[in-house]
């Protein structure tokens, strides 16, 4: 991935370390270690640690409710209950689905926003500070807002809205099918602001020639457009899409806040299980094999896009 | 939230009002006590200490602001603690990390089994008890749910428990009772409402798809709470209690001998199956999205003519602020049925009689004090005040805090007649009464305090919502429930030692 | 260049469509935020003056009746984010200026460094919450700022390393040899020369950072209890209540907690875009 909109371009790394003077190498490695150090302690706070304890965890019978009892090493036991746990088969399921509708709907709309925000004429900085300001409400806050009080039955605008076109009254989060909609609904609002920004970012970055060019040739707008500028976006695309399908497999806040995994096991996902499991259940043994295989999948997925997306690209 | 103006008004009527009918209540005796153990405190040298408290919003501003002139007498100072989420699962998360919450907290009952058995809590020491008036608490609390093997470590404070609320007026309208007697064959009783479950439907049928409210709006039969985590689990034991719970057998979420849980027997399959149809054609649209809040609403606005709900409905109903329906309500047991399903025999009984089962879902709330605190005489002296018979009954009648009766002494129509609530008499009548039989009823349902008791509710919610929401059946649904629940009870222990708990909260 | 009439309408079809979207929900919390209880509950309201009166009741009742019921979460709020993105971002440069400058550290090249610190991304909240929680037990960090400081530092740190090093980069290393030469101090030439010039990344990373400590929801939902809860935590049980809802109170909370940000990301917009944008793609 090569384009780097936005960062001015990269001055020539050092190809010695900036030293007055030789013999002050080893102080220089000394320094190098100081100014790392704080990066280094978070990496192992927030990865080898975690990683080493669940691992661990996953292979004992560790509850925190069963009181006084000692913690047993059960070997993998966790692991393959989880295939025959109808509950977290499901969330895997919903999860997925979520991922497969969000993701490239995300895109979609971020692509068709950002193409247009880039050949608008009149109006560009507007929208441009509009379109991005999502990404500073957190995610509580669209959840509340947005999910909760805009769909809401009794007194949202949206069913009001319907009400008054003619539509019978829609239970966003009372039906099954609806509920997963509604979330998803909400994720496209909140995320694609992200995408827009990375595309438009990456739009800029393209030589304002190539589409004139494209003119004196006679192709068509729509023609030039998916024959010169959309493959000179696939490589911001692919990163638009690695890290859109990251976070859409860690889906949380929304469903947590908005449903709490209901209707029934419609909202279901993953991570919301591992929390009500290991957080509020107790049970820490089984939710860290869960949450590993959470970690598991999404390594496997993240993996397969990006070496698709590496042979396409090339 | 708005209630917070409302509240302040009716707490300066509260002073003045209540004071006279807790001193009835009490026959002064406990009223005069209070200054002594005040005094005890100043020479005990708790004066100037400072502890917190923690429990359910509304409760402690009330308790608070009935507690301005003890803190002046022993100079103690008490600070509320909020806690932004859920409060029982963080004090439940409190005793399972050993993050410090607060001195004194408040918490429901039916996660004492885990609170109590690793020993988070204090015991409450002999002078306490005998200075709260023990005896007059109402006996399941007391003797049950107030402790663990054989030690007491909390005081009980809120006494919750499910019954019939329905719209007196309605039941009672003779037009309206020509009506149902028309249809059905029956008068409609408005003393007491439907008294089966059988009843209850066609009463639901009846109130349902026509605008029986002065608001002219079309109404509904009933509301509940079917939403996952908003109250199902206890909703749906209530709506199965007449069902399940055989009045000659201890036995209702498990078999008590061999630990085997009885929630996907055919009494509760039939529960739910029923509910379900309920839900679908007697709420509101968007009932499966109930929880309690909304549900209740639906009471509050005239739009359903009943619900089988906790005593806190009646109360919100006093409010008119917030309510239309204030001294139209009546109460009684939750629907029996005559029905009744055998869990030894496994299988359905013909009863002589409708058999009520009351079920005291949630269980209330207790009063303890935290292991570690660093203020424990201090503590105890609030408690003292807090858990007095005058102060529980002051708080229970002030609206807004949420406390229902849990003392023989709260039993008393004149205090809530004389209340901010201004409660009518008769009804005032019907709703204590009603929750006097309910605690004190032979057939009662205790509520599922064990350890572990959370992870058992998210198993039963998730399958009961799957249900209603439409994707599993009813029987396959609860037999997966109680595969969980097995697997649960195994990783806590094992049955044996789940059930000897068990057998304990029942008393066999 | 001149342009067909169907991409015009293209172009401003998509932004009028879009910016509805956005802006209505934005309008609605605004407006909420001034109706009354009954405003709200008597079915939805849409232009003030004409199906509603407007009030202030919720901005009153905001800042006057009842501060404690929010401040202290904001309170907490603040002091974790600023805290927070004020070590992230000096660990931030230290990390990065490291990085920037020296190819290679030990066996492994710089830019090995920058994909393993973008690596912790891949791992959901889910699988850190469970030994976070065992070990701020341990640790009695459970229920305190500082632990939330701790662990959201741990968690931006790598990220602002990551930002800062392609930020330092950009600044030619000629200059920094040409000062010493003059005989400054490293020190002395990094305050002087490079941080000025790196500071529009360096408020970037700030700002990002502060968000998201600020927004932050899953760790503050399992580490906290009652001392340490923060904004997004208090906003969630505003409508888990057993109360009905008080719409207009939520919203004029909604208002106030994203107000703060709002502003500085409409004043530092460049700032911060430029360092989402770096953040992301490479």
């Amino acid at each position: 991935m090569s384009s780097r909109p936005g960062v001015a371009t990269r001055a020539r790394p050092s190809a010695v370390p900036v030293a007055p003077a030789r013999g002050r190498r080893r102080k220089r490695s000394y320094v190098r270690l100081v100014l790392l150090l704080p990066a280094f302690v978070s990496l192992a706070f927030v990865t080898i640690y975690p990683l080493g304890f669940t691992v661990y965890a996953s292979l004992t019978d560790w509850n925190l409710f069963n009181f006084g009892a000692p913690v047993r090493f059960v070997g993998f036991r966790n692991w393959i209950e989880l295939w025959r746990d109808q509950n977290f088969l499901i969330a895997f399921k919903n999860t997925a689905v979520f991922v497969l509708i969000a993701t490239p709907l995300t895109y979609l709309v971020g692509l068709m926003v950002a193409v247009a925000l880039d050949t608008a004429t009149v109006g560009k900085r507007f929208f441009r500070v509009l379109f991005w300001l999502p990404l500073m409400l957190s995610s509580v806050l669209v959840t509340v807002v947005i999910g909760r009080m805009m769909f809401d039955p009794f007194v949202g605008p949206v069913d009001s809205v319907l009400d008054r076109l003619g539509v019978p009254q829609v239970l966003w989060l009372a039906n099954p099918r609806t509920a997963m909609m509604t979330i998803i609904i909400l994720q496209v609002w909140w995320g694609t602001a992200y995408t827009i920004m990375l595309l438009v970012a990456a739009l800029e970055s393209l030589p304002p020639e190539l589409n004139e060019a494209a003119r004196v040739d006679g192709a068509g707008e729509w023609r030039a457009f998916w024959e010169i500028t959309f493959p000179l976006l696939l490589p911001v695309s692919s990163a638009v899409f690695l890290i859109q399908i990251v976070d859409a497999w860690k889906v949380f806040d929304i469903i947590n806040v908005l449903t709490g995994g209901g209707p029934g096991t419609a909202t279901q996902s993953i991570s919301l299980l591992v929390f009500q499991q290991g957080v509020q259940g107790g049970n820490i043994s089984y939710a860290s094999a869960m949450a590993w295989m959470l970690t598991v999948t999404i390594a496997v997925v993240a993996g397969t896009v990006y070496w698709l997306s590496r042979r396409w690209t090339d | 939230m708005s209630r917070g103006i409302s509240r302040r008004q009716l707490l300066q009527q509260a002073t003045g009002a209540a004071a006279g009918a807790v001193a009835a209540a009490c026959g002064g005796g406990a009223l005069r006590a209070a200054p002594t153990a005040a005094r005890a405190a100043q020479d005990g040298g708790t004066a100037g200490a400072k502890i917190t408290v923690v429990g359910r919003e509304g409760t402690i501003p009330v308790l608070l602001d009935n507690s301005q002139d003890w803190m002046a007498q022993t100079g103690i100072t008490v600070e509320p603690v909020v806690v932004s989420t859920d409060l029982g699962r963080k004090i439940l998360q409190s005793a399972v990390t050993g993050a410090f919450l607060a001195d004194v907290q408040l918490h429901d009952d039916n996660y004492g089994a885990d609170l109590y058995a690793r020993g988070y809590y204090q015991e409450v020491p002999a002078d306490v008890k005998g200075t709260v008036g023990w005896d007059d608490i109402v006996p399941f609390y007391r003797d049950r749910l107030s402790g663990w093997q054989g030690k007491t470590y909390g005081i009980p404070y809120d006494g919750d428990n499910m019954f019939l609320t329905y719209r007196r007026d309605l039941m009672a309208d003779p037009a309206i009772q020509e009506r149902f007697t028309a249809a059905y064959g029956y008068g409609m009783d408005p003393a007491t409402g439907p008294k089966s479950w059988q009843e209850h439907g066609q009463y639901a049928e009846f109130f349902t798809g026509w605008a029986w409210d002065p608001s002219g709006e079309e109404g509904y039969g009933l509301s509940s709470m079917w939403k996952r985590g908003g109250g199902l689990f206890w909703a749906f034991c209530s709506r199965a209690a007449a069902y399940a719970k055989h009045p000659g057998a201890p036995d209702f979420y498990f078999d008590v001998e061999t630990g085997d849980p009885l929630i996907n027997s055919e009494a509760f399959v039939r529960a739910l199956t029923e509910w379900k149809t309920e839900m679908e054609t007697y709420a509101p649209p968007g009932a499966l999205n109930f929880e309690w809040a909304n549900g209740n609403d639906q009471l509050m606005t005239g739009r359903v003519a009943m619900v089988n709900y906790w005593a806190d409905t009646g109360k919100d109903a006093q409010d008119p602020e917030n309510s239309t329906v204030k001294g139209k309500l009546g109460y009684h047991l939750t629907p029996g049925s005559t029905d009744v399903y055998n869990p030894k025999a496994r299988a359905w009984e013909t009863q002589p009689e409708v058999s009520h089962a009351p079920f005291l879902g949630f269980g209330g709330r207790n009063f303890a004090i935290a292991r570690d605190t660093k203020q424990a005489e201090a503590s105890w002296e609030f408690l003292k005040h807090a858990c007095s018979p005058e102060t529980t009954l002051t708080v229970s009648v002030t609206p807004g805090s949420g406390m229902d009766p849990v003392r023989e002494s709260q039993f008393n129509v004149d205090a809530w007649v004389n209340s901010p609530f201004q409660w009518n008499p008769d009804e005032a009548r019907s709703y204590l009464d009603t929750i006097r039989a309910n605690l004190n009823h032979p057939n009662l349902v205790a509520d599922l305090r064990l350890p572990g008791w959370t992870q058992y509710q998210d198993a039963l919610e998730t399958s009961v919502s799957a249900v209603l929401a439409g994707s599993s059946e009813a029987q396959g649904a609860l037999d997966q429930a109680a595969a969980q629940w097995k697997s649960i009870t195994g990783q806590l222990g094992g049955a044996e030692k789940q059930m000897t708990y068990y057998r304990d909260l029942l008393g066999v | 260049m001149r342009r067909s009439k169907g991409a015009w309408f293209f172009t401003y079809g998509v932004l009028t469509a879009w910016s509805l979207l956005l802006l209505f929900p934005m309008y609605w919390v605004v407006t909420t935020s001034f109706k009354t209880r009954p405003a709200i509950s008597g079915g939805a309201t849409f232009v003030p003056w004409v199906d509603f009166d407007p009030s202030l009741q919720a901005w009153r009742e905001l800042f006057s009746e009842s501060t404690d019921r929010w401040l202290p979460f904001f309170a907490n709020s603040l002091i974790i984010s600023v805290v927070t993105a004020a070590l992230a971002s000096v660990f931030g440069m230290m990390g990065g200026y490291a990085l920037a400058r020296w190819r290679r550290l030990g066996p492994f090249a710089s830019a090995q460094f920058g994909f393993l610190l973008l690596g912790q991304r891949m791992f959901p909240a889910a699988l850190l919450a469970l030994p976070m929680l065992i070990m701020f037990q341990d640790l009695k960090l459970l229920d305190t700022r500082v632990g939330l400081i701790l662990l959201y530092t741990a968690f931006s740190t790598p990220f602002a390393v990551w930002l800062l090093t392609e930020f330092i980069r950009s600044v030619p290393v000629e200059i920094e040899e040409s000062a010493m030469l003059d005989g400054s101090s490293r020190l002395g030439v990094i305050f002087r020369i490079t941080l000025p010039l790196v500071l529009p990344g360096l408020i970037g990373v700030f700002v990002l950072v502060l968000a998201g400590a600020w927004n932050e929801y899953f760790f503050a939902l399992v580490l906290t209890f009652s001392e340490s809860v923060t904004v997004p935590i208090f906003l969630a049980n505003q409508i888990n209540q057993t109360e009905s809802v008080g719409w207009y109170f939520v919203s004029a909370i909604g208002i106030l907690s994203s107000f703060p940000l709002i502003i500085a990301a409409l004043v530092l917009q460049r700032f911060i875009q430029r360092g989402l944008v770096a953040g992301a793609v490479k």
